[in-house]
C-alpha cells in the first residue's frame, strides 16, 4: 500500500510539473506575442506563436496519461484533463483582452480536482475492463488526429495556397509516409521488430568452445546481416515479396546455428530434459521468426493501406479546417484500412503466415509443457499428461455411468409396463 | 502549425476527453450489468448443462414448447439482452413456451466432450425431459447459429420427437467464398491445437471474431462511445452487448476437433457423409416443417451457408426467411424483433395444433403420434422479405 502511495505521489509530482510546464509556456508565448501588438493580436505577434512547443507539451501530457491508463495503478487516471477546455478557452479569452483569473487559479482549480479524487481506489468490474478499451482505442484515435494535423501543416506549406504540382504531389506523399510511421509504430511496431533485434544479437553472441567452432555459428550470421538493408529497403518501399526474404532468411539462419546445436542428440542422465529443452529453444526460434514474418506483413500492408488514405485524401474537399474535419478525417483514416486489411486476410499469404505463427507458437507450447513434465516428474505436483490422463478417466467413467443410468430407466419403463399389461383394472 | 490547424485539433481532443472524464466517472460505478431480463426458471441440470423454463404470462398458450439451443460459442442470454430487445419476451408475449439450453463453461475436465456427448447426450436427455414435463411425444425445436447446426444433425437423426424445426443465421453448408471466417478455416490445425490445448480459449475465439473487421471493433467502436459516455441508458445498453461479446466460454476439446474438422473443413453434413455416434445424418431425414431465418448482411455466417438448408431437407413444408440485417443484428435489432419475433412465433402456432387424441389408451412416451386428420400437407417453398 505505501509503495503505490508512494508511486502515486510520484505520478502526481510529475503531472504537476509537466502542467506547471505547459502553462508556462502558453504565458511566455503569449506576452511575446502580445508584445508586438499593443493593439491586440496582429502579424508580428502571430509571427512569434511557435504551436508545436504548445502542442509537444500538450501531447506529452496526454501520453503521460495514456501510460497511467495503460498500467496496472488506475487510480493514478483520476486527473483526466478537467480543465482542457478551459485551458483553451482561458487563453483565448486572455487573446481577446477580456481578461482571466490566470495560471493561479486554474491550477488551484485543478489540484483541488485532483486531491478531491486522488487516492480512492477503483474496483475490478466491467466498468473499468470497458474504460480501459476505450482509452486504448482513443489514444489510438488522438494519435490519428496528430499525423492529421501535422501532415495538414505539412500540406499546407507544400502547397502554399496554389494548384498542386505533380512535384508537390510527390513531396507530399514522401511528407505523408515520414509521418504515416507514428502510426504504424502504434498498430505494429516498429521495424525491425524488437523480436528481430534479439534473434541478430542471438545469433553474433553464440557461444562456441573454439574459435573455429565460434566462426561456424559467426559466418552464416554475417552473411544474413549483410542482406537485411536491402531487404528493409525493398519491404520500406512496399515489396511485399521482400517480407518473405526476411523469413526466409532468419529461417535459414536459425537452421545453420542455433538449428543445428540444439538437433544434436544430447547424452547422460538427464538427457530428456535436456533434448526437450533443446526443442523448446528451437521451437522458440521457429515461433518468433514466424512472428516477425506475420507482423511485417502487417506493417507491410499498413503501407499499402496508407497509400489508399492518401490517395482518398488527394480527393478529399477541405474548405475550412474545424473539429468535424478531423472527425471526416479520422473516418477516411479507419475504414480505407479497414478495406485494405480485409482484402489481406483473404490472401493465400495472409492465410500462410498466420497458419505458421499459430502452429509454431502451439508447438512451442508443447514444448514448453514438455519440459515442465520433466519438472514435476520430481515433485508431487501432477503434470499435465497426468491431469489428461485423470480427466480421461473421469469422462470415461462418467460415460458409463450415464449409459447404466439410461438402461436402468429402460428397464423401470418396461417393468412398469409389463406390470400395468399383467394386472390390468388393479 | 497554423492556429486553425491546431486549434481545430486541441479542440477535438479536448471535446473528447471532457467526454472521457464523464464516461470515467459513469463506469467507474458499474461493475457488471444483468445478463438476460427474463426470469427463467432452472428445471433440469445435467453436468454444467442446464434447462431453463420460460413460461408465458399470456392467456393463449402454444400447445407444444419451443426448446431453445444456441451455440456453444457464446452466451444464450444474446436473445433477452435487455427489455425491448428481448426475442424471449417477444415469444412468450405471443404464447410461445420456451425451454432455453444453457451450455455452461466447460472447463479442464470436460476436454474430452465429443460432439456426440452434447447432440446425442445433453440436447437429447433435454428433449426427452420436455417431452416427459410437457405431456408432448413432439416438441418443437429452434436451432440457432452453431446451436442451429447442433439441431439441424439432432433433427435428422430423431425426426420422431420433432414437431417444427426452426433454423436461425444456422450454418449447414459450410462453402463460402464470401465469409472471411470461412477462408481463415484452412489455417486452422485442429488436431495440433486440441491436442497441446485441450479446450481451446474462448479468448482465442474472440481475437477471430475481432480480426474480421479490426479497425472497426477494436478502435472505431470505443471512439464512437466516446459520443454517449454522457447519456447513462446508451451506455448500459453498450455495455450488455459488450459484456455478452467477450463472454466465450472455452470449447471443449474434442467437440472443436470434430466440428471444425469435419463440418468446416470437409462439409461433410451437406455431402451426407456426416456421422454421429456411429449413425450416418442424413438431412432427407429432416420431414417436419421447417423454417429457415438468415441475416442477408451476415459477415459470420454468410448467406450461402444458412440459405441452402432448405435444398437439402425431405420437409415438403419448408419456409425461408431472410432479413436485412447481420449475424448479430437478428437477435437485438429492432427491425428484426420487430418481424422476425412474430413471424417466428405464428409459424409455430400455426402448425402446433394438438393432434386428435388417439383411440385406445397407450403411454404416451416413446410411441407414434396418431396422424392428425385435419392436417393437409403443405407444399410451400420460396422466400418471402
Amino acid at each position: 500500500m505505501e509503495e503505490k502511495g508512494e508511486a502515486q505521489k510520484d505520478f502526481m509530482l510529475q503531472w504537476m510539473k509537466m502542467q506547471g510546464n505547459l502553462w508556462n509556456e502558453w504565458w511566455s508565448l503569449g506576452q511575446e506575442m502580445l508584445s508586438g501588438m499593443p493593439a491586440g493580436p496582429g502579424k508580428k505577434g502571430m509571427a512569434a506563436f511557435d504551436p508545436f512547443n504548445i502542442s509537444k507539451g500538450y501531447l506529452d501530457l496526454m501520453n503521460l496519461w495514456y501510460k497511467a491508463a495503460a498500467s496496472s495503478s488506475f487510480s493514478e487516471m483520476r486527473f483526466v484533463f478537467p480543465t482542457s477546455t478551459e485551458a483553451y478557452e482561458n487563453w483565448t479569452k486572455w487573446l481577446s483582452g477580456k481578461g482571466v483569473s490566470g495560471f493561479g487559479t486554474w491550477y488551484e482549480d485543478l489540484t483541488k480536482t485532483w486531491q478531491k479524487s486522488f487516492g480512492e481506489e477503483t474496483e475490478d468490474g466491467l466498468g473499468r475492463t470497458v474504460f480501459e478499451r476505450i482509452t486504448r482505442a482513443t489514444k489510438m484515435y488522438f494519435g490519428v488526429l496528430d499525423f492529421w494535423a501535422k501532415f495538414l501543416n505539412t500540406a499546407s506549406e507544400v502547397t502554399d495556397g496554389k494548384p498542386i504540382s505533380p512535384e508537390d504531389l510527390d513531396e507530399l506523399r514522401e511528407q505523408w509516409m515520414q509521418h504515416y510511421q507514428s502510426i504504424m509504430k502504434a498498430l505494429w511496431g516498429g521495424i525491425p521488430s524488437p523480436q528481430v533485434q534479439d534473434m541478430v544479437k542471438a545469433f553474433s553472441s553464440s557461444t562456441g568452445t573454439a574459435v573455429d567452432h565460434a566462426w561456424k555459428f559467426a559466418e552464416p550470421v554475417v552473411e544474413s546481416l549483410s542482406q537485411l538493408p536491402e531487404i528493409f529497403q525493398k519491404m520500406a518501399a512496399g515489396d511485399t515479396a521482400a517480407v518473405a526474404d526476411l523469413g526466409g532468411l532468419f529461417a535459414t539462419t536459425y537452421e545453420q546455428t542455433m538449428g543445428k546445436a540444439l538437433l544434436a542428440p544430447t547424452l547422460g542422465y538427464f538427457r530428456e530434459f535436456q533434448e526437450r529443452l533443446n526443442k523448446a529453444l528451437y521451437a522458440y526460434g521457429k515461433y518468433a521468426t514466424a512472428r516477425t514474418a506475420f507482423l511485417s506483413f502487417l506493417h507491410t500492408t499498413g503501407t499499402d493501406a496508407a497509400e489508399k488514405v492518401f490517395q482518398r485524401f488527394t480527393a478529399f474537399n477541405i474548405q475550412e479546417i474545424t473539429p468535424e474535419t478531423f472527425r471526416e478525417l479520422y473516418r477516411l483514416w479507419w475504414s480505407s484500412n479497414e478495406e485494405v486489411y480485409q482484402e489481406v486476410f483473404r490472401s493465400k499469404e495472409f492465410i500462410d503466415l498466420s497458419r505458421q505463427m499459430v502452429e509454431q507458437g502451439l508447438v512451442l507450447r508443447k514444448w514448453l509443457d514438455e519440459l515442465s513434465d520433466q519438472f514435476f516428474k520430481f515433485t508431487s505436483i501432477p503434470s499435465k499428461k497426468d491431469m489428461d490422463e485423470i480427466h480421461l478417466a473421469i469422462y470415461e467413467t462418467k460415460k458409463e455411468l450415464r449409459e447404466q443410468k439410461r438402461r436402468m430407466m429402460a428397464l423401470e419403463k418396461q417393468v412398469a409396463t409389463q406390470k400395468a399389461t399383467a394386472s390390468p383394472g388393479e | 502549425m497554423s492556429e486553425n490547424t491546431l486549434g481545430a485539433m486541441l479542440k477535438e481532443v479536448a471535446r473528447v476527453q471532457e467526454k472521457l472524464l464523464k464516461g470515467y466517472e459513469t463506469l467507474l460505478n458499474i461493475k457488471d450489468v444483468e445478463s438476460g431480463v427474463t426470469p427463467g426458471e432452472l428445471v433440469h441440470k445435467e453436468d454444467k448443462v442446464k434447462l431453463f423454463h420460460y413460461k408465458p404470462q399470456v392467456k393463449d398458450v402454444c400447445p407444444i414448447p419451443l426448446v431453445v439451443v444456441y451455440a456453444l460459442v457464446n452466451r444464450q442470454y444474446m436473445m433477452d439482452i435487455e427489455e425491448g430487445l428481448s426475442l424471449f419476451r417477444k415469444l412468450l408475449d405471443r404464447g410461445i413456451e420456451l425451454y432455453v439450453i444453457d451450455w455452461g463453461y466447460p472447463t479442464k475436465i470436460d476436454r474430452y466432450l465429443t460432439m456426440e456427448d452434447h447432440i446425442l447426450g445433453y440436447l437429447d436427455n433435454c428433449v426427452d425431459f420436455v417431452r416427459d414435463r410437457s405431456g408432448n411425444e413432439k416438441i418443437n425445436l429452434l436451432g440457432i447459429c452453431q446451436g442451429g447446426t447442433f439441431s439441424i444433425i439432432y433433427a435428422a437423426l430423431f425426426p420422431e420427437k420433432i414437431r417444427n424445426f426452426a433454423a436461425m443465421v444456422a450454418p449447414v453448408d459450410f462453402r463460402s467464398a464470401k465469409g472471411l471466417l470461412m477462408s481463415w478455416v484452412p489455417l486452422l490445425n485442429p488436431d495440433l491445437m486440441v491436442d497441446v490445448l485441450g479446450n481451446i480459449p474462448g479468448e482465442f475465439l474472440n481475437l477471430g471474431f475481432l480480426w474480421l473487421k479490426p479497425f472497426q471493433l477494436i478502435i472505431d467502436k470505443y471512439v464512437g462511445l466516446t459520443e454517449k459516455l454522457d447519456n447513462p441508458l446508451a451506455l448500459k445498453s453498450f455495455l450488455r452487448m459488450e459484456k455478452w461479446i467477450f463472454d466465450s466460454p472455452d470449447q471443449a476439446g474434442e467437440t472443436f476437433r470434430k466440428y471444425v474438422k469435419e463440418l468446416f473443413q470437409e462439409n461433410r453434413l451437406v455431402q451426407g457423409t456426416f456421422t454421429l455416434g456411429g449413425r450416418k445424418v442424413d438431412l432427407k431425414k429432416i420431414t417436419m416443417p421447417v423454417l429457415n431465418m438468415f441475416g442477408e448482411q451476415d459477415h459470420l455466417v454468410p448467406p450461402e451457408c444458412s440459405k441452402p438448408l432448405g435444398d437439402f431437407v425431405g420437409s415438403k413444408d419448408v419456409t425461408t426467411r431472410a432479413y436485412p440485417v447481420g449475424h448479430i443484428g437478428m437477435y437485438v435489432s429492432s427491425k428484426a424483433q420487430k418481424e422476425m419475433a412474430p413471424t417466428l412465433a405464428q409459424w409455430l402456432i400455426d402448425r402446433s395444433a394438438k393432434p386428435a387424441p388417439p383411440a385406445a389408451e397407450a403411454p404416451r412416451m416413446r410411441r407414434a403420434a396418431a396422424k392428425p386428420k385435419t392436417a393437409a400437407s403443405q407444399k410451400k417453398r420460396g422466400q418471402k422479405k
